[in-house]
């Protein structure tokens, strides 16, 4: 049955593909090796970021779920620090930046498997930490120098960049395998889009070595996706998914289509000028300004008053949660002896944030903007926006980019997943790890070797549809609603559908005897003008002129027809079309009228 | 077979159930035919085994009038475990029974859940009607049970207040809960404090004829639960139970000696009295707590009284102590007689030497005879010899004033 409500297009009805999100193949799904029926999985999703990681497992329910550390946080800062013979790894080394920079390691992970002579010089003079110095005993290996003893005299500990990411890892284990009570048999690690291969493979050295069983190293975007598709959403089944990682360090955005659950990266881009660094910077000068007015002190930020800004990064993250969590009240900060003896309080209302925010907004609306036009999408056509990372979490991001750019359309709205942001990329892992862990050894050793073999490679490669495949039916049936522009083309395999794809589509006939002449089609994105109904109670508006407003339109043109399929119908059944495309690229339709003794006819 | 246009490249990411199942159609070349049996199957496999929920054994209990009419302020007085549905579990429930228990009457018994089935009361499938008698029960106050169950949650998931608790559970056992055992232990005083005995002790066990022995069976079956049931407030884990009719020595010994120096963490804080929390006097609050106080400690005391009061009757009843001493004494005498028949002539020696010893004692006491007659016969002399003398000095006398 075509969708009563009047979209054309079919998503509910049109029959997912093979293995959609089915609960069959899900992680709960197969009974799995070794598990215990009401224990957790032992297997662990790590999103190990540049600046914050995160780690989730998967509930006896098979839910993914991120799970805090011993100290209670979630987010789990990436920073290593040595004082004396104490070593801080985590939230609790947060706190040596301000004192014990020189012995404190941050950013390691975007390091990993380069080459010192690769390295930046700003990446390797940070203020913030240790320098990043080569190698005394390896040649061309970054490495920090940091005193990791009582006494100041000893030499100083050299610790490689990979040490560094291995300790890290090694401790996220740690909490995971306090939470979950038992070894961790596997565990599925992100990576960003920017890695290389041999990033990669400096990456899986780093968390065999912190006795990670790696089951597989998972880009960004799929752990997206596959957090995505866990939740429920409004969002169809066929869709374009637009995800904005806005982290600590660099802004990434990826644009995939989703295809019944299948994953096709389009686009990507990845930018370090664009971080919630920058919002951070702005609400400093903010406050800073703020300081110096109600002390007449001057503040000569940041690299002047060093401590001041470290107070500043300190404290900065209770407002900023503050700001997240509630729309109404303003968010204060208050820091003891910023300068010269004197405290500071103040606040910040979401008005004031969202001012000082939109610099940075229209920053990463021009780069999604640029984004898009590289994948040649329109924002309308743009299903579902994810946010990622701590970024995500800032009030007002997604409507002032919705408003800047103009996502989806009036008849198919944009939607966003009811998602934490900063938990998306764990709970992916750990959802994907819980699925490759429930492969079983004996039926499905060739998959496993599949995801054995990618450790080692690069993004997977594989034919897709070029063009989407519809069908037209004639005469129409009764239910559709005719376009306001272009053809009443159904699309049932989408463009960038890898094969080999089988979808079908049903439908309540208008008449005894229908045609379906199945067709290529191109979406595209008309503008129509529409008039808004004048309100009422507008008096005093002096301007009389109609308000007119353009109104998007998705609409399909027939590229080619590929073949017509007639079927007089003996009954009053519903007609159900399939279209099989098969790994060779070869299409075959088949129609059928449902219930007993219905026609048939195949093209 | 039509033809499309051509096909184009495009990076697949790796991840989620629709991967693996494009992997099976490409790698494990499927047919989609064979992977809709594939999912079939699976699918079956799933309903033919249902996520059974494993609830550990805590079932489901339902809950008396008396129960849901409680009321939350009188908290101290509920029985905690017949609230959380565990009467059949009490002291034996593990935290994970206890964590389950309370999210089973938490979903039955949430306010939110009262209101939903109110309306839907309309629908009357046997259900229904639980909700319609609970609802009937608690219109007035509506959620009072819910606040007896988050108490006795609150109490039974923190170790010390649950250890408080379970000291003074006057359901014992989870067995039974009649009280006539109780009665007649009281009258015969073994347990001056209010609690059950999973069976009445017999009435032949407490007549003054028993002392003078029943049998094993009657004082097992009479004391093997009591033990059983006081060994829970030991201090140190395992103690050592009543045990078997043959029993060794060391074994029944061991065990009178554990039960008379018993270590218990059974405590009294739970019937403290409440400090007055509107009186703001210091004194008042000073004077409760001592009298808590002294009442806990004297409690403890009476309590170690009656577990060694218990251990008292026991040791009195305990037919193997009888057959312990019986034991030890044939044993004695057999090794006794075992000396004796392996040497006949010695007891003959022995005889004789009796008989020597008989004529030594013969010899002794004629002599002492002819000595104290011949003490007799020298004293009649001196007498003699001493009344001439005073003869002769008379007649002396006489003659010298003539």
């Amino acid at each position: 049955m075509v969708r009563a409500n009047g979209s054309v297009r079919p998503s509910p009805s049109v029959t997912p593909g093979p293995g959609a999100a089915t609960p069959a193949f899900g992680p709960s799904g197969t009974p799995l090796p070794g598990s215990a029926a009401a224990g957790l999985q032992p297997v662990v999703g790590i999103n190990f970021g540049n600046s914050y990681a995160s780690i989730a497992v998967l509930t006896s329910e098979g839910q993914s779920e991120c799970i805090a550390t011993e100290d209670g946080e979630r987010q789990i800062a990436a920073v290593i620090s040595y004082h004396g013979d104490e070593t801080y790894i985590g939230n609790q080394a947060i706190p040596q930046l301000l004192k014990n920079s020189k012995n404190t390691i941050v950013g390691f992970r975007d390091l990993l498997g380069k080459k010192f002579s690769e390295i930046s010089e700003s990446d390797k003079s940070s203020t913030r930490s240790a320098p990043v110095i080569e190698h005394p005993s390896q040649p061309d290996v970054p490495a920090y120098s940091v005193q990791a003893s009582v006494d100041s005299s000893a030499a100083p500990r050299i610790i490689s960049v990979s040490e560094a990411a291995t300790l890290f890892l090694a401790s996220l284990l740690q909490s995971a395998q306090d939470f979950l009570g038992a070894p961790a048999s596997g565990a599925v690690l992100t990576y960003p889009p920017s890695f290389t291969l041999a990033q990669k493979q400096a990456l899986k050295v780093a968390a065999e070595a912190a006795g990670i069983t790696v089951l597989q190293l998972l880009d960004e975007a799929g752990a997206v996706a596959v957090a995505t598709s866990e939740v429920p959403s409004d969002a169809p089944s066929d869709r374009v998914q637009l995800q904005l990682d806005l982290g600590a360090s660099s802004l990434a955005l990826q644009l995939i289509q989703i295809r019944s659950g299948l994953a096709v990266l389009l686009s990507h881009s990845i930018s370090t000028e664009i971080s919630t660094g920058d919002i951070d910077k702005t609400l400093i000068e903010f406050f800073a300004k703020d300081f110096t007015k109600k002390n007449k002190i001057p503040l000569d930020l940041p690299h002047g008053d060093k401590r001041a800004q470290t107070l500043f990064e300190q404290f900065l993250p209770f407002t900023k949660r503050t700001l997240s969590a509630t729309a109404k009240t303003a968010a204060s900060l208050s820091i003891e002896s910023l300068k010269d003896g004197y405290d500071y309080t103040g606040s910040i209302n979401r008005m004031r944030f969202s001012m000082l925010a939109q610099p940075v907004f229209g920053k990463i609306a021009t780069a999604v903007s640029s984004l898009l036009s590289s994948a040649s999408i329109d924002a309308s056509q743009v299903d579902e926006v994810v946010l990622v990372g701590g970024g995500g979490c800032l009030p007002g991001l997604l409507e002032s980019l919705s408003a800047k750019l103009g996502f989806g359309t009036d008849d198919e709205p944009v939607s966003s997943p009811d998602l934490d942001p900063t938990e998306v990329l764990a709970r992916g892992c750990a959802s994907q790890a819980g699925l490759i862990y429930g492969l079983s050894v004996e039926e499905d050793g060739d998959i496993r070797a599949v995801f054995e073999k990618e450790l080692l490679e690069d993004v997977v490669e594989v034919d897709a549809i070029s063009k989407t495949i519809g069908v037209l039916i004639t005469p129409a049936p009764s239910s559709a609603e005719k376009p306001k522009d272009g053809e009443a083309i159904v699309p049932v395999i989408w463009v960038d559908t890898p094969i080999p794809a089988r979808r079908s589509y049903t439908f309540e006939p208008a008449s005894g005897k229908v045609t379906i002449e199945v067709v290529e089609a191109e979406e595209y994105v008309f503008t129509e003008k529409v008039t808004l109904p004048k309100l009422e109670n507008d008096d005093d508006d002096e301007e009389d002129e109609e308000e007119e407003e353009e109104v998007k339109h998705r609409s399909w043109k027939k590229s080619s027809s590929v073949g017509k399929v007639e079927l007089e119908r003996k009954g009053k059944g519903d007609v159900w079309v399939e279209i099989t495309v098969s790994k060779e690229g070869k299409l075959s339709v088949e129609v059928r009228e449902e219930g007993e003794g219905g026609a048939t006819a195949t093209l | 077979m039509a033809s499309i246009s051509k096909t184009q490249k495009r990076k697949l990411l790796p991840a989620g159930p629709a991967y693996i199942s494009h992997l099976r159609l490409t790698v494990q070349n499927l047919s989609f035919a064979e992977h809709d049996n594939l999912l079939a199957q699976s699918q079956r496999n799933l309903n033919a085994t249902p996520a059974t929920f494993d609830d550990l054994g805590v079932g489901e209990e339902s809950e008396s009038e008396d129960l849901l009419g409680l009321d939350p302020k009188e908290w101290k007085r509920q029985d905690h475990y017949a609230v959380l549905g565990l009467s059949h579990l009490r002291y034996k429930a593990t935290p994970q029974q206890i964590k389950i228990a309370h999210r089973k009457k938490v979903l039955k018994h949430h306010p939110d859940k009262k209101v939903s089935s109110l309306h839907a009361s309309g629908a009357s499938t046997p259900a229904d009607s639980i909700y319609a008698t609970i609802n009937a029960t608690s219109n007035t106050n509506d959620d009072a049970f819910f606040k007896c169950i988050s108490k006795a949650h609150e109490v039974l998931t923190n170790p010390s207040r649950r250890a408080q608790f379970d000291s003074v559970d006057p359901h014992f056992d989870p067995e039974s809960s009649n009280s006539y055992g109780c009665k007649a232990a009281i009258e015969f005083e073994i347990l001056p404090l209010p609690m059950d005995l999973p069976k009445p002790l017999p009435k032949s066990i407490l007549s003054a004829d028993a002392k003078k022995g029943v049998s094993f069976k009657l004082f097992q079956d009479s004391f093997a639960p009591i033990f059983e049931r006081e060994a829970r407030f030991s201090k140190t884990p395992g103690a050592p139970l009543l045990g078997g009719e043959d029993a060794t020595k060391e074994e029944v010994e061991g065990f009178y000696d554990f039960w008379y120096n018993f270590d218990s963490w059974r405590s009294f804080e739970w019937l403290d009295k409440e400090v007055n929390e509107g009186s703001d006097s210091r004194d008042d609050k000073r004077y409760t707590e001592k009298k808590n106080k002294t009442d806990r400690a004297r409690r403890k005391k009476e309590d170690t009284a009656r577990v060694r009061s218990l251990v008292d009757f026991t040791l009195t009843l305990d037919p193997r102590i009888k057959r312990i001493k019986q034991d030890e004494k044939d044993a004695r005498e057999a090794k006794k007689k075992s000396k004796a028949g392996g040497n006949a002539n010695a007891e003959a020696a022995a005889a004789k030497a009796a008989e020597e010893a008989k004529k030594v004692e013969e010899a002794k006491k004629k002599e002492e005879e002819e000595n104290a007659a011949r003490a007799d016969a020298k004293k009649a002399k001196a007498a003699a010899a001493t009344a001439a003398k005073k003869a002769r000095r008379a007649a002396r006398e006489a003659e010298g004033g003539a």
